[in-house]
C-alpha cells in the first residue's frame, strides 16, 4: 500500500478549487493564478513534498502561503506563480531544517518579514542565509520564536551590519563634513 | 494466554474488512492531534509512525472484540482506532499490575542482565510508552531472554506477554532455594553475575528434570559426579529427539507441580 499516492490523489481533487478561490482576495494586489498555473503549483508542491520526504494530510500550505505573501511589494503579477513555487520549496526545506520544531505560522511570519526587509524579495538569500541561520539556532535549542510567533527574530542572528539611523548619520558625516 | 493477533492483511480489502484509503481520515486526524494543528505537513517517518499507530490500535480493537465483525457492521476506522486506544491503555494498566507483582520480593540471583532488565529497563517503558501516537513501539530492548518469548509481538502486547511469562518463571524459580539457583548458575558460568546473558529458568528446569529422573529432592539442584555418570548412562542409547521428549514430559510435570502454564514449559523444549 502506497499511503503517499493515496493522499496525493485525494488532495488533488480539492486543491485546484481552493487555489483559484484565492484569486478573489489577491487580485486587488494585481496577483492572479490561471488554472494552468495553479495546476503547475500543485505539481511543484508535490515534488517538493517528495524531495523533502514530507506528507500533507489536510488542506496544505499553499493557500496560507498565498494569503501571507500577496501584499508583498516584491511580488508582481508576472513573477507571482514562479515566486510561490520557490517559496513553498523553501518552506518545506525549512520545516525539515528546524526538525519540525517551528509551526507553520511561525515559519511563514519569519519568511514574510525577511522577504520584505533584509532579502528585498531575494528568495536565494531568504533560504540560503536567513533561514539557514535561524534553523541552525533552532537546532541548537533556541525557542524565542514561540513567544514572538517568528516576528522580529532575525536581527539577533544577522551577521551583517545594516543601515540604521546611527550608521546613516555616521556615513553622511564622513561624506560631507 | 494472549489472544491471537489479527494480522494487517486480515484488515484490508478485498479479503479483509477495510480498504487502505479508508484509514486515511484516521491517520489525518491523528496527525492533526500530533502537531496540535500547527503543522500542515509531517515527515514520512512521522506519517509511517502514525499509520502504524492506527493499524496497531485497530488490531488491538478487533483482537479484543468478542464478536466477529463483518464489513457491513464495521465501524469507521477512527472509531475502531479510539476503541483500540482504550484497549491499549487497559493493557498498559494490566501490564503495570503484572510488573508490581513481579518486583514484589524480586531477586535477580546475582545475575545482572536479569536484574537490570526488570529493575532498570522496565520502568522506562511505563514512563515513556506513547499509547496515542506510537503504541507499536515498546521502547526498551528486553535484554533478558525468556524461556519461550514471542518475538513477533510489539508495543504493549510484547511487554504484557513478556511480564506475564516472566512472572510465571519467577513463580517457578521461587520453588527453589535461592542459593541452589545461584549455585547452579555458578556451576555453569563462574562469573555468571556479569557474564551470564541467557535465561535462568532453562538450566533450573533442565536440572530439576534430571533430579526427577534420579529421584532426588527437587529443591537440591546439585549433582555429584556419580549422579552425573548415572544420568549419562540413563540417556545412553537415546537420540536427541527422545531426550527432548523426555525432558518435555518432565517439564510439563514440573509445570503442574509448580502452578506454571503447561504449554509454556512445553514450548521451551
Amino acid at each position: 500500500m502506497d499511503i503517499y499516492a493515496l493522499i496525493w490523489k485525494e488532495k488533488e481533487k480539492k486543491e485546484l478549487g481552493t487555489l483559484l478561490a484565492c484569486n478573489e482576495k489577491t487580485q486587488r494586489f494585481g496577483l492572479c493564478l490561471t488554472e494552468e498555473q495553479a495546476r503547475e503549483l500543485v505539481i511543484c508542491r508535490n515534488n517538493s513534498l517528495k524531495k523533502y520526504q514530507r506528507v500533507e494530510f489536510g488542506s496544505g500550505i499553499l493557500d496560507k502561503l498565498i494569503y501571507v505573501f500577496c501584499d508583498s511589494p516584491y511580488i508582481d503579477g508576472g513573477s507571482y506563480a514562479e515566486t510561490l513555487e520557490k517559496l513553498q520549496d523553501v518552506f518545506y526545506a525549512f520545516k525539515n531544517e528546524t526538525q519540525d520544531k517551528v509551526t507553520d505560522d511561525e515559519i511563514l511570519n519569519f519568511m514574510k518579514e525577511q522577504f520584505d526587509s533584509v532579502c528585498c524579495g531575494d528568495i536565494e538569500y531568504l533560504g540560503g542565509t536567513c533561514l539557514e541561520r535561524f534553523s541552525r539556532a533552532v537546532r541548537d535549542g533556541y525557542r524565542g520564536y514561540e513567544k514572538s510567533q517568528g516576528m522580529g527574530e532575525y536581527e539577533q542572528f544577522s551577521e551583517e551590519e545594516r543601515w540604521d539611523a546611527d550608521l546613516y548619520h555616521e556615513v553622511l558625516a564622513e561624506l560631507f563634513w | 494466554m494472549m489472544k491471537n493477533r489479527i494480522k494487517v492483511q486480515d484488515i484490508f480489502a478485498p479479503e479483509g474488512f477495510l480498504s487502505a484509503d479508508a484509514l486515511l481520515p484516521a491517520v489525518a486526524s491523528l496527525s492533526d492531534r500530533y502537531t496540535s494543528r500547527e503543522s500542515s505537513s509531517v515527515t514520512y517517518e512521522t506519517a509511517n509512525m502514525l499509520m502504524e499507530a492506527v493499524l496497531y490500535c485497530i488490531q488491538e480493537c478487533l483482537g479484543e472484540s468478542e464478536h466477529v465483525m463483518t464489513s457491513d457492521a464495521m465501524p469507521e476506522p477512527l472509531v475502531l482506532y479510539e476503541k483500540g486506544y482504550e484497549a491499549v491503555l487497559a493493557k498498559v494498566k494490566s501490564a503495570n499490575a503484572l510488573y508490581e507483582e513481579l518486583i514484589k520480593d524480586f531477586t535477580d540471583y546475582g545475575c545482572r542482565n536479569y536484574g537490570d532488565t526488570v529493575l532498570k529497563g522496565m520502568p522506562a517503558f511505563f514512563l515513556k510508552y506513547d499509547a496515542r501516537f506510537c503504541p507499536q513501539d515498546h521502547i526498551i530492548t528486553l535484554d533478558y531472554p525468556l524461556l519461550a518469548g514471542d518475538l513477533e509481538l510489539c508495543g504493549v502486547d510484547q511487554i504484557h506477554d513478556y511480564l506475564h511469562k516472566l512472572l510465571m518463571e519467577k513463580r517457578f524459580l521461587g520453588h527453589f532455594d535461592k542459593a541452589a539457583v545461584s549455585g547452579l548458575l555458578s556451576e555453569l558460568c563462574p562469573e555468571y553475575g556479569e557474564l551470564y546473558l541467557d535465561n535462568i529458568c532453562r538450566p533450573v528446569l533442565s536440572r530439576a528434570a534430571e533430579c526427577l529422573i534420579l529421584d532426588k529432592p527437587l529443591t537440591d539442584l546439585r549433582l555429584s559426579n556419580e549422579e552425573k555418570r548415572e544420568l549419562q548412562e540413563y540417556f545412553t542409547g537415546m537420540d536427541r529427539e527422545k531426550i527432548r521428549d523426555q525432558k518435555r514430559a518432565l517439564a510439563v510435570l514440573l509445570a503442574k507441580k509448580t502452578g506454571v502454564e503447561e504449554e509454556y514449559f512445553r514450548a521451551a523444549f
